[in-house]
């Protein structure tokens, strides 16, 4: 009997022994989450310390990949050979150009998600983010695929101290008083602007931000989505050729810009030869190792134009955030953990270290981006960058707008031959479609 | 018996070749079949849907501005490229078989630039053309060749040309060292017999070395070609975030079109249909040069 009872209770410990890791293992699952970092960035450094927290809150996994810029690229060769990945990150252009076309998105509606409580509160997640940017990327029919955390603009970077040295002011807010303050920048000995004029999107930056005073944001998608080009045959979009071109013939542009190879042309600002870029707000971050520690961090958005529709008030938010995606094995963790990176303490140390803007509200902004911040709270309306024809008709901005724009930018055609080829190539785009 | 011995060789044939054919089978023929098959389709590659559109992305080829630019951009490295890097590797050659001391250490330091990463070389020339601080304008600069010295050498207009001197520059220590892999098994009295007859320098080198290294020339010109047609890595290098348009290669072009690289263009069936063109454009070449250098082998 007592054998009998020695034998039960081995059997009894062997079982529950091998029940107990089970249990455990099903305690916490793990998700998938490709990212659009590189490893070692301090965003990437930030999600591997939020992960961390992340399992020691709920116990569940949070896989990180640290995909590069080309994630969508490595992210298609992973669907393709069968991977599941519940969680992505890009800017949503990119994100949008590549799981949210055609008939069938490969991603998840967040819709309800959003409707539901934010993590550790009682009120719903949607309303903690700045109001306008989940509206930016909401589809017409109501779905919501993308969840902002970093929002990023481009306006021009200055440093105060010419600024100062030169006697400018006050940030232009005209074209006008543009083109006064590089006057003076000129005489105080320093090349105006800057320009990595070999990256043909840094180029098209001039002129999409340009429409958008001249034309209204909005105008440019709309004349890439006029199947018969007529729309290109707008003189304002000449006018804008003439103002870029304004740029290059009145000597604002450093030496040397067309030939510069990225970073070059940004490394000017940092170094004091050059006053002004045109560039997205990452800037400080990519320049904070060169700058001295006198450099003060300063920006304005695109000035207004005379007859211009949109406003310096049309503010760009280029933004940064993640999609679920349809065959996500475990998408309420990974809507799990979205909601516990958006709490504010880690959206503060998102803003701090990574020197960006960060979607939610009540964050406080990094000091480099003080006049960003400001530009955000007087804005009345956002517009995605290049207004967003880069996400929805990649082909055509790439091959027809950029290719043109180039050759227009560097003075190669004429403004009438700009809105000419614009025309013919644009509806010859269409045809082929 | 014989039989016996003949079907034993079959199968010990087949034993040695039939893994090696299969890797290439599976790994290099089937991944081409596969190829032209997606050519035919319109496809972005994030699912399994496709739709058949026959012979569209090849049509839609023959009028994209782009695709003409590009392999023009191609063709030009290929032929002004390999013009240079076969006219320098000759000279090279040449005076390295005149047998000065220093030669082999001349040899190493030409041939240096194939064992450094693309990425790694791309930088370095970057670095030298610069427009403010490169190392060509200030060493003109120090000559005091002031014109030259403003010179944007990565300008729209100047980058194609530019970049061209780097590829030269890259690649001629590869054909000089495979020339001169051709020149050394020449016999020695060949020479001696020449000299003897009294011929110069440039008439042993025109009349003796290049008749009878026909052949490597003939394999060289046919490595180049395809090294050149496929030209890739430095060219997407050297200028930091994405080539500018004036330096788009067949390859590049194709990288853009089906990889969505910064902008999310994820055309693979019209991309594949690009390396379809690629290819036949690669075999083109390689028949055509095989023609025209056909010579009839020299024994000696």
């Amino acid at each position: 009997m007592k054998r009998f009872r020695l034998l039960t209770l081995a059997v009894l410990i062997a079982v529950v022994a091998a029940l107990v890791p089970a249990a455990q293992a099903q305690e916490g699952v793990e998700i998938k989450y490709w990212s659009l970092w590189n490893e070692g960035e301090p965003a990437a450094e930030l999600l591997k310390s939020i992960a961390a927290d992340y399992q020691a809150a709920s116990g569940n996994t949070v896989n990180i990949t640290f995909a590069g810029r080309e994630i969508v690229t490595k992210l298609r060769t992973a669907l393709n050979a069968g991977e599941a990945v519940d969680l992505v990150d890009f800017d949503a252009p990119s994100l949008f150009g590549a799981l949210v076309t055609g008939d069938a998105p490969l991603v998840m509606d967040l819709t309800e998600a959003l409707a539901g409580p934010a993590y550790g509160a009682d009120t719903p997640w949607s309303e903690m983010f700045v109001p306008g940017f989940l509206d930016q990327y909401k589809m017409e029919t109501g779905e919501t695929y993308f969840i902002p955390y970093q929002v990023i603009t481009t306006a021009f970077w200055y440093d105060q101290r010419i600024f100062d040295e030169a006697g400018v002011e006050a940030a232009p807010q005209t074209w006008d008083e543009f083109i006064a303050a590089m006057d003076k920048i000129k005489e105080a000995g320093y090349a105006p602007l800057t320009q990595d004029a070999q990256v043909w999107f840094y180029n098209l930056m001039w002129f999409y931000l340009l429409s958008a005073r001249l034309n209204g944001p909005g105008a440019l998608y709309a004349a890439a989505a006029d199947e018969t080009g007529e729309a290109w045959l707008n003189p304002n979009w000449g006018k804008i050729i003439e103002m870029e071109r304004q740029l290059w013939e009145g000597g604002y542009i450093i030496e040397g810009a067309e030939g510069f190879v990225w970073p070059a042309g940004q490394q000017e600002l940092a170094l004091g030869n050059a006053a002004i870029e045109l560039c997205g707000s990452w800037l400080p971050n990519e320049l904070k190792a060169i700058v001295d520690e006198g450099f003060i961090w300063r920006m304005f958005p695109m000035p207004e134009v005379e007859g211009g529709v949109g406003t310096i008030n049309d503010a760009e938010s280029y933004l940064i955030g993640w999609m679920v995606m349809n065959d996500a094995p475990n998408p309420d963790t990974a809507i799990d953990f979205m909601k516990f990176a958006t709490q504010d303490e880690y959206m503060t140390r998102m803003a701090a270290d990574t020197i960006e803007m960060v979607s939610t509200q009540g964050i406080e902004p990094p000091v480099e981006l003080i006049d960003m911040a400001a530009h955000f709270e007087s804005a009345e309306t956002f517009f995605p960058p290049y207004d967003n024809v880069n996400a929805d008709y990649p082909d055509w901005y790439t091959n027809v707008l950029g290719k043109l724009h180039d050759d227009a930018f560097f003075g190669r055609i004429t403004p009438e031959e700009f809105m000419q080829q614009m025309q013919e190539q644009t509806a010859a785009h269409w045809a082929e479609q | 018996m014989i039989r016996s011995m003949r079907r034993e060789r079959r199968f010990v044939t087949a034993l040695f070749i039939g893994p090696a054919l299969a890797i290439y089978l599976i790994f290099f023929i089937f991944p081409a079949i596969q190829a032209l098959w997606t050519s035919l389709y319109d496809w972005r590659g994030f699912t399994e849907d496709a739709t058949f559109v026959g012979l569209k992305n090849f049509s839609e080829m023959s009028r994209d501005n782009q695709f003409w630019a590009s392999l023009g951009n191609t063709l030009g490295i290929v032929f002004f490229g390999g013009l240079a890097v076969f006219a320098l590797a000759f000279v090279f050659t040449a005076l390295l078989d005149s047998h000065f001391k220093g030669r082999k250490f001349f040899r190493a330091v030409i041939f240096m630039p194939n064992v450094i990463a693309p990425v790694a070389l791309a930088t370095l020339w970057g670095f030298i053309y610069n427009p403010r601080f490169g190392l060509l304008n200030s060493f003109a600069r120090a000559l005091g060749l002031e014109d030259l010295a403003i010179t944007t050498w990565m300008a729209p207009d100047t980058i194609y040309w530019s970049v061209m001197v780097a590829l030269v520059w890259i690649y001629v220590g590869f054909y000089t060292v495979l020339l001169m892999a051709g020149v050394d098994k020449i016999p020695q009295e060949m020479f001696e017999a020449a000299q003897i007859e009294g011929a110069s320098g440039f008439q042993i080198f025109t009349r003796v070395t290049i008749p009878m290294i026909w052949d490597v020339i003939a394999v060289g010109v046919v490595l180049w070609g395809i090294t050149a047609l496929k030209m890739f890595e430095f060219l997407y290098a050297i200028s930091g975030i994405l080539p500018p348009r004036e330096l788009w290669t067949v390859s590049i072009y194709l990288y853009v079109m089906g990889f969505g690289k910064r902008d999310p263009i994820f055309r693979l069936g019209y991309a594949t249909a690009i390396g379809v063109a690629l290819l036949l454009v690669v075999i083109v070449f390689i028949i055509l040069v095989r023609r025209l250098l056909r010579r009839e082998a020299l024994e000696f």
